[in-house]
């Protein structure tokens, strides 16, 4: 009798598994922005800096559509134009990182840690920073000069990965920018 | 001394308590720069701890792959010129060597947490303090908790990762580096638990409520951080299972021809993909506000201590069924072997575990009954709260079914799932008084909820757990455990389990409150604490059996063929123990995983490694 | 089906950007002028996740469970 071997369709394997901590780690949000309606309803300070907050969502945006535009070259083999874009996106998330800094110092004056606003504020910005942080750090290693072969080889998953990665990163922001800036 | 430090575990300890104590100099120094007290303990020693992690990880070997990977680079595996002892004490991916990691950590913790609650039944035995001051009592129980639900998770992981990928035809999970990875994520956490009875303990049981824990001594902090850990590790596990069971499964096995302990590690792993996130939050909540000042839990600031049971529970009650359902699914793996008749109602009892799972998730709040939930919420958690019974109900009228009329050989693991079922009925039937609002006010914090969760744990985790070693044991080793000395166990075990509990019941309607190191002598609560605390002892007594016998029959017991049981399921028709990659070629699945007493039912073709198609039956 | 190429798949996701854009500054003008604006932006974030999700991350992948 023949026997078959063992195939493994390994992207479908780790996109799954990919899919699957992404949902769970939207979780983690999903807990931090139930907890800043059940202690603070819609309250909202007036001192959040409006301006800042929709420059940091727009940076965030863009930074998606190249991290869109670098994997989409890079799964057509436009691997000029994907290092561009990757690098662009990484430079767009220092930046946003740069902005949350900003946003920090002077929070700490207008509503500290030590009040709940600046409790919950602080949470959620410095745990979607990290994740921007992680985010950028990902996006790096693809940019990596081992990574080259792979990707000449058609091998495109490790990007995928990180790129999928950069924009759960914005979908939470997507949350979190009207929860902390906008309700009322 | 080479080989030593050939052990990935040595220069695992090396590097973490290089990497901690560095951590915490760089600590003191940017404290000292800042003007701040140089030695401060709470965050020196948490930032060492979780440095310390991950250079433990680091020179265990845990983030090679991931880094070769980054650098372009791709090694091959290659192991199989090591022994085989070694293996265990290293980064190894084979899922059977992790499973078997899992289970010894995991006894080794309930082996502490045991003792930890001998010494305190020894104290409530009598009214008085005689042996403990109050304070230590409270965090040898904190302690006792938290260390027994660590280890319960540890025994399912290790369960579910010996048996799902041999159970559904594949060669191993299907990430097998994050694998190892979730489990070596642990021996960290448990060291931290170890470390928080010296480090002054905590006194808030394991829930760790605020206000109580955001003040709470250092001890505290080390809990709060090995939980972390273990829920990372938990949360990475449950990646694994699901993706291993949607992705893996041998040609032929649909959904529902998986063996129910499949569905039930399914339902156990979608908890906690979603759920262990928040407890996650909560507790990481509880270190900010302790080393950063955040207010979540300062009522006099803004923050609000309901927000944490909440965030808590949301966890916590779905955690019950994470550590149940495993030992549920055992039971249904065990049961039609030992009766020769198929499982009754496969679908059903497949379809209950998930709503089991769905159900369970929206009742956290019946434990917040008393504690100043919003009113219009507890008839509505009231509700789902019962509604839960009916998935149960489907397992445990499944369950009679198919020992009704069946050909019964009562070997040990049978004997175990049996006793299984009626401490689980025990300690459902016993549930439903707390899950009530006007009855729950009455007993909440009494010893009746100690002794309904006991039931419900011993039940759902402990004797499956004992029933799936004395079933699967052979398989493990290639050795049986002795028959006699597992009955004997069994008996000591089941005995000593009622006479611990069954008091409890009695103890919490007379007012016996839980966590309490004293009482008023008057109550009369004397007696039946004594005969609680002698059941405590019959139950290390056994347990104390169970480990002689593991070790002694490690080392000469009867030798086991592959089937012994004649059991249909896929791992026993390999041999005993299993090959390294499992199967040689993808078995061929084509029929129910029960066929029992049917002439004629196979589940799989398995292929032996070099020769013709093995029928398995 | 042949694949469209390169270009338009680059054009597409300049698209659903100029898309996101747009229920950014919608919602920052609903935050920042109307009180009570909690439900209007509820309902607002679902296509913003909607776009990332469905067109930058193929969330129908999921649904393949052969892969591509």
């Amino acid at each position: 009798m023949q026997h078959p071997t063992f195939i493994e369709n390994r992207l479908a394997i780790n996109r799954t598994g990919l899919w699957l901590f992404i949902f769970s780690d939207a979780f983690l949000f999903a807990a931090l922005l139930a907890s800043r309606y059940y202690l603070l309803g819609v309250l909202r300070p007036q001192e959040v800096n409006q301006p800042l907050g929709l420059a940091l969502s727009i940076i965030l945006l863009l930074s998606s559509l190249t991290a869109y535009r670098g994997e989409t070259a890079a799964i057509y083999g436009d691997i000029r134009r994907f290092r561009r874009n990757i690098l662009f996106t990484v430079g767009m998330g220092s930046l946003f990182l740069v902005g949350v800094g900003v946003e920090w110092a002077e929070a700490f004056h207008s509503f500290p840690p030590s009040t709940a606003y600046g409790t919950m504020f602080f949470t959620l910005t410095g745990f979607h920073g990290f994740h921007v942080l992680t985010g950028v750090l990902a996006l790096l290693v693809v940019l990596l000069p081992g990574q080259k072969k792979r990707l000449a080889a058609g091998n495109y998953w490790g990007v995928e990965a990180m790129v999928k990665y950069w924009h759960f990163v914005d979908v939470a922001w997507v949350f979190i920018y009207p929860t902390l800036y906008l309700v009322s | 001394m080479t080989i030593l430090f050939s052990l990935g575990i040595v220069r695992g300890i090396i590097w973490g308590l290089a990497s901690g104590g560095v951590a915490a100099g760089i600590v003191m120094a940017i404290r000292s720069g800042l003007g701040l007290p140089m030695w401060s303990p709470g965050p020196v020693t948490g930032v060492a701890a979780l440095v310390g992690t991950l250079g433990f990880l680091t020179g265990l070997g845990a983030f090679n792959y991931w880094l070769e990977w980054a650098l372009g680079r791709q090694k091959e595996e290659h192991h199989a010129d090591q022994p085989r002892w070694r293996r265990y004490f290293g980064f190894d991916t084979n899922h059977k060597t992790i499973a078997i990691q899992y289970m010894v950590t995991s006894f080794l913790v309930i082996v502490v947490a045991g003792i930890y609650q001998l010494i305190d039944r020894l104290e409530v035995s009598a009214p008085g303090m005689q042996y403990i001051s109050p304070g230590t009592y409270n965090s040898l129980m904190s302690l006792h908790g938290i260390m027994m639900l660590g280890a319960v998770l540890l025994g399912v992981s290790g369960m579910i990762n010996y048996l799902v990928p041999l159970m559904i035809g594949a060669r191993d999970m299907a990430f097998p580096h994050l694998n190892a990875l979730s489990y070596w994520v642990t021996p960290p956490a448990v060291l931290l638990l170890l470390v928080s009875l010296p480090a002054g303990g905590f006194d808030t049981g394991w829930t760790a409520y605020p206000p109580l824990s955001a003040r709470a001594p250092l001890g505290m902090q080390f809990m709060l951080l090995a939980f972390y850990l273990v829920g990372w590790s938990s949360i990475l596990g449950s990646i694994n299972f699901l993706t291993t069971i949607f992705k893996m499964r041998a040609p032929g096995m649909g959904l529902f021809r998986m063996p129910i302990f499949v569905w039930t590690a399914l339902s156990t792993a979608i908890l906690q993909l979603i759920f262990t996130q928040f407890i996650a939050m909560a507790f990481l909540m509880v270190l900010l506000e302790r080393l950063l000042g955040l207010v979540f839990f300062a009522p006099d600031k803004g923050g609000n201590v309901i927000l944490f049971q909440h965030l808590f529970w949301f966890y916590s009650h779905p955690a019950v069924y994470i550590f149940v359902l495993p030992g549920l699914g055992v039971i249904s793996e065990v049961l039609p072997v030992f009766a020769r008749k198929p499982l009754f109602g496969y679908a059903a009892v497949a379809l209950s575990s998930l709503g089991i799972a769905g159900g369970g998730a929206v009742v956290w709040g019946h434990h917040m009954f008393a504690a100043g939930i919003e009113d219009v919420l507890r008839v509505p958690f009231m509700i789902t709260t019962l509604l839960v019974a009916v998935p149960t109900g489907v397992k445990i009228f499944s369950w009679l079914a198919t020992l009704w009329m069946g050909k019964i050989r009562l070997d040990t693991p049978l004997l175990f799932a049996l006793t299984a079922i009626v401490v689980f009925l025990v300690g459902g039937i016993t549930g439903v008084p707390n899950g009530i609002v006007p009855t729950d006010l009455h007993i909440h914090d009494t010893y009746w909820v100690v002794a309904h969760f006991h039931h419900t744990l011993f039940g759902g985790f402990v004797f499956p757990t004992m029933a799936a070693v004395y079933f699967w044991f052979p398989k493990l080793t290639g050795r049986f455990l002795n028959e006699r000395v597992g009955k004997l166990h069994w008996a000591v075990m089941t005995v000593g389990f009622f006479i611990t509990y069954l008091p409890m019941f009695w103890l919490g309607l007379n007012g016996m409150r839980r966590r309490i190191a004293d009482y008023d002598p008057t109550l009369g609560l004397g007696p039946m604490n004594m005969v609680a605390t002698i059941g405590g002892f019959l139950i290390a007594l056994a347990m104390l059996l169970f480990f002689i016998n593991l070790v002694v029959s490690l080392w000469r017991g009867a030798p086991a063929p592959a089937n012994p049981w004649r059991s249909q399921t896929l791992e026993w028709q390999l041999s005993s123990p299993p090959p390294d990659e499992n199967f040689s070629a993808p078995p061929r699945v084509v029929g129910p995983p029960y066929g029992y007493g049917t002439p004629g039912s196979i589940h799989a073709v398995v292929a032996p490694a070099g020769g013709t198609a093995n029928k398995g039956a | 089906m042949p694949k469209p190429d390169l270009r338009a798949k680059l054009r597409l996701g300049l698209i659903v950007f100029v898309g996101l854009m747009a229920v950014e500054v919608i919602e920052y003008i609903v935050g920042t002028t109307i009180s009570g604006a909690l439900p209007y932006l509820v309902i607002l974030t679902v296509p913003g996740a909607g776009l990332i999700l469905y067109y930058y991350m193929h969330i129908e992948q999921i649904r393949h469970t052969g892969g591509e």
